[in-house]
């Protein structure tokens, strides 16, 4: 043996730290959420402060369990089963370090920033440009420091779990960027350059992809390396999980067919799309099967180890969100669930049950081995966790599914006479509200277990040694010679004599080509990339790009420059959270809010705020529909107008000025956005002022107080405006030839 | 003409087609290549690999090797 045994040693300080960070981050997450989760039962919660409304820290919530809590528990896998993986350090400690300080820097940014009201509005990547612009940062650090590692590895194979780190770290970079597009107007403040539908179709091919590769791939790659741990023996099939890996990697970018559907695609490619859709049952199940077969004759240990029963209950979560992911996605069943509670209980299934137990096994496991005591500090406290979670999670998604289906089905019911049968939108509110306190217990429970750990794992390092043992590990280096293993001769051309194309269909067939390949990091990098990217472009392109898609309406134009300002007010308060503004062409949607939304009536909303979720009801038709004098009641105290409901008050626009300095420059963004502004982009701040002093004059007018330049003016102009242009005749002169009728739209 | 306007005649609903029809060849490809036969014992091999992942030096040797000699 001519190769040379090199010693060195494993970083796990780096995996104290994200460890530490998972439990700190998992608390500040889970406590907001039971806070959020109270607020909707119990209004008062709100505390009728601006910063503390359901609004604002929802966003608060959804980005610290998703990029602090599974963030962190990510990290902490990736850099422990990695470097053991690929028998190697970290590339570079700096590198480690400076992703991870950079990373909790980008998570308390977060935490600052979105109860402040700076957001983009576009859920999941809230966060407004410069902290998008250090994730692009942090994030290249991280993978650079992680193909580093690869690239100087002592293991030749490289094993599946690394296989869905590398499409974690690509495809969340490619997400990222192409989702976060925009024109900054301010320190605080961008618009999107995308618009209506193409941005909600870019923001939704974001938001599918973010659950598949932040919250599945690298959770999966911590199932095949910490459950076989675990267990102690490999996993169930070896072969399967490739074949899972690449399922999800090929399946996944093409999974959503609404992203289909209503593309110029003929009819036969759209068909195929959701046959794809149905074929990830397939690859999730055999991933979940998997996983549990890798614990045959190794049961007894489930009931003694609480690590292992994390590991089960948390994959057996993913079966079954997985398993109800595509049955959301079929349309006769989005229709009934979507916008309401059903999707907020398939999402907590998957992130309490899936992402959350895997981290918590993960973590007890670790605990022992990284803080170097023998043992965990309490075996029991792990136990009452697990009982905690897993009641904790019943109770939650129970309830919520309840409340989902409860008032979907009472948002379509029509009475005998052909009428709804509860117009008003607070009967379905209310009716749910029992099932609200039902998930505040669960949640609690959940937060509970969550303390517990934190506490366990806390107890568990106050008795790590003085200094942490170092071991020196000792492997081969890997050659850099591809020898003959590298190009193989095919078997065939063993045997006698061949002409040199002969010799290359042999080769293919043998598939000699896919051995090199798996074990060629960067070439297997570059696959995951293009197979990602491509599928991605050729989905968007059809949609995105071409004009034909989103029929133009000659009666819609741009907002007036102070209901820019009114809507910049509306994003900032997280309206779209609990407010849809997407009338669905259903007889239940079109008799309570009205006419239905056309594509073509978005072209100016950068970004859209369709939202996903009506705890309050739609209001892209709301404009006109009330006074001037309701909106100043209803916005001061809304159970004024509206017995019972649970929105919260916004004393603090009857209180705050208007800015009248920012308009003209977010007038010009938006111009150079190509919004058709005319006039507006030189008088912007002069058109507000007197749109202002109008709305102000009518509320006086309507028996109202004087709110002279308060925001709540702004904010008026553009709920009054809001899907009323639709119903106006096409300006004069603009050469468009279309009728000027509410249906005037062409395609 | 806006960029919209150039992609919107550029004729590429085609290219979707197509790269849908290329996913599935080489998806197929891969499924079939895992699963053969000859390739069993070697994916069996693979599947160990996190359980052989820590190697102390003294575990193997019994003596503890020279911290100098540590690269990383």
């Amino acid at each position: 043996m001519s190769t040379q045994v090199e010693k060195f040693r494993y970083d796990d300080d780096i995996v104290r730290k994200f460890v530490g960070a998972t439990l700190l981050w998992g608390a500040v997450a889970m406590l907001v959420g039971v806070i959020i989760a109270l607020q909707l039962a119990f209004p008062a919660a709100n505390l009728g402060l601006p910063y503390t409304t359901f609004g604002r820290l929802r966003p608060l919530h959804t980005n610290a369990a998703i990029f602090a809590f599974a963030g962190n528990a990510i990290f902490a896998a990736i850099y422990y089963s990695s470097q053991r993986l690929l028998k190697a350090r970290m590339f570079n400690d700096k590198l480690s370090k400076a992703h991870f300080w950079g990373w909790q820097a980008i998570i308390v940014s977060a935490a600052l920033t979105l109860p402040l009201g700076i957001t983009q509005s576009r859920e999941y990547a809230e966060l407004e440009w410069p902290i998008d612009l250090a994730i692009a940062v942090v994030w290249v650090l991280f993978a650079i420091n992680f193909f580093g590692t690869i690239a100087k590895r002592r293991e030749r194979h490289i094993y599946v779990a690394i296989w869905f780190y590398i499409a974690t770290i690509i495809t969340v970079a490619i997400l990222h960027i192409f989702n976060n597009i925009w024109i900054p107007a301010g320190l605080t403040k961008s618009y999107s350059v995308y618009a209506g539908v193409q941005d909600a179709f870019m923001q939704w091919w974001y938001g599918h992809n973010a659950v598949a590769f932040f919250l599945t791939t690298p959770f999966l790659g911590l199932m095949y390396y910490y459950l076989p741990k675990a267990a102690n023996r490999p996993v169930f099939s070896y072969r399967l999980s490739i074949l899972h890996f690449w399922s999800l990697v090929f399946i996944y970018i093409w999974a959503g067919p609404h992203h289909l559907h209503y593309t110029a695609l003929p009819e036969w490619a759209s068909t195929l799309g959701m046959v794809f859709s149905v074929m990830l049952w397939m690859p999730s199940w055999g991933g979940m099967i998997n996983g549990l077969l890798t614990l045959r004759g190794a049961w007894n240990k489930v009931a003694r180890d609480p690590v292992l029963k994390f590991f089960v209950v948390g994959i057996t979560f993913y079966g079954m969100s997985t398993f109800e992911g595509p049955l959301l996605s079929i349309k006769s069943v989005n229709s009934l669930s979507h916008y309401t509670d059903w999707t907020i209980a398939h999402v907590h299934s998957g992130a309490l049950g899936w992402n959350g137990f895997m981290t918590f096994g993960m973590v007890y496991w670790l605990a022992p081995r990284i803080f170097q005591t023998k043992e965990l500090y309490s075996k029991k406290l792990a136990e009452a966790h697990f009982w905690l979670g897993t009641i904790g999670i019943l109770f939650y998604i129970v309830a919520i599914y309840a409340a989902g289906v409860t008032q979907g089905l009472m948002w379509r019911a029509f009475d005998e006479s052909g009428r709804l049968a509860y117009p008003n939108f607070v009967e379905t509110v209310t009716e749910i509200i029992p099932m609200y306190w039902v998930r505040v217990g669960g949640g609690l429970m959940y937060f509970a277990g969550m303390l517990v750990a934190a506490f366990n794992v806390f107890m568990t390092w106050k008795n790590r040694p003085e200094t942490y043992d170092v071991p020196v590990i000792e492997a081969p280096a890997l050659g850099e010679d591809t020898g003959p293993e590298h190009a193989p001769e095919p078997e065939l051309a063993k045997a006698g004599g061949m002409l040199p194309s002969a010799y290359k269909i042999a080769y293919f067939a043998e598939a000699k080509w896919h051995r090199i390949w798996e074990r060629k990091a960067f070439k297997f990098t570059v696959w995951v990339t293009v197979s990602v990217a491509v599928a991605s472009l050729f989905e968007i392109i059809p949609t995105f790009l071409i004009k034909s898609n989103v029929p133009t309406i000659a009666s819609v134009q741009p907002y007036e420059p102070l209901e820019l300002y009114g809507r910049d007010i509306y994003i900032a308060e997280g309206c779209y959270n609990c407010h849809s503004q997407m009338v669905r062409p259903f007889r239940a949607e079109t008799e309570r809010y009205g006419e239905y939304s056309k594509p073509g009536e978005f072209v100016y909303d950068h970004p859209f705020q369709w939202g996903s979720r009506r705890i309050g009801p739609d209001l892209h038709r709301i404009g006109g529909k009330y006074s001037h004098m309701w909106h100043v009641r209803h916005m001061r105290n809304p159970r004024e107008v509206v017995d019972m409901s649970i929105m919260p008050p916004y004393a603090h626009m009857f209180d705050d000025d208007i800015d009248y300095g920012v308009i003209q420059p977010r007038v010009d963004v938006m111009a150079m956005l190509g919004v058709p502004y005319g006039e507006a982009i030189n008088s912007a701040e002069d058109m507000a002022r007197q749109q202002a002093e109008q709305i102000r004059q009518e509320i006086i007018a309507e028996g109202g107080p004087d709110l002279k330049n308060k925001d709540i003016i702004a904010l008026i102009a553009y709920l009054q405006r809001l899907g009323t242009d639709i119903f106006k005749a096409p300006p004069e002169g603009d050469g468009s030839t279309e009728s000027p009728t509410a249906a005037a739209v062409t395609h | 003409m806006g960029l919209s306007g150039i992609m919107g005649k550029a004729g590429l609903e085609v290219y979707a087609e197509v790269g849908l029809v290329i996913f599935l060849i080489v998806f197929a490809a891969v499924v079939w290549n895992t699963f053969r036969k000859s390739r069993k014992g070697e994916m069996e091999e693979a599947g160990r690999i996190p359980l052989d992942d820590f190697v102390p030096v003294h575990d193997r040797t019994g003596t503890s090797s020279d911290d100098d000699e540590v690269t990383s």
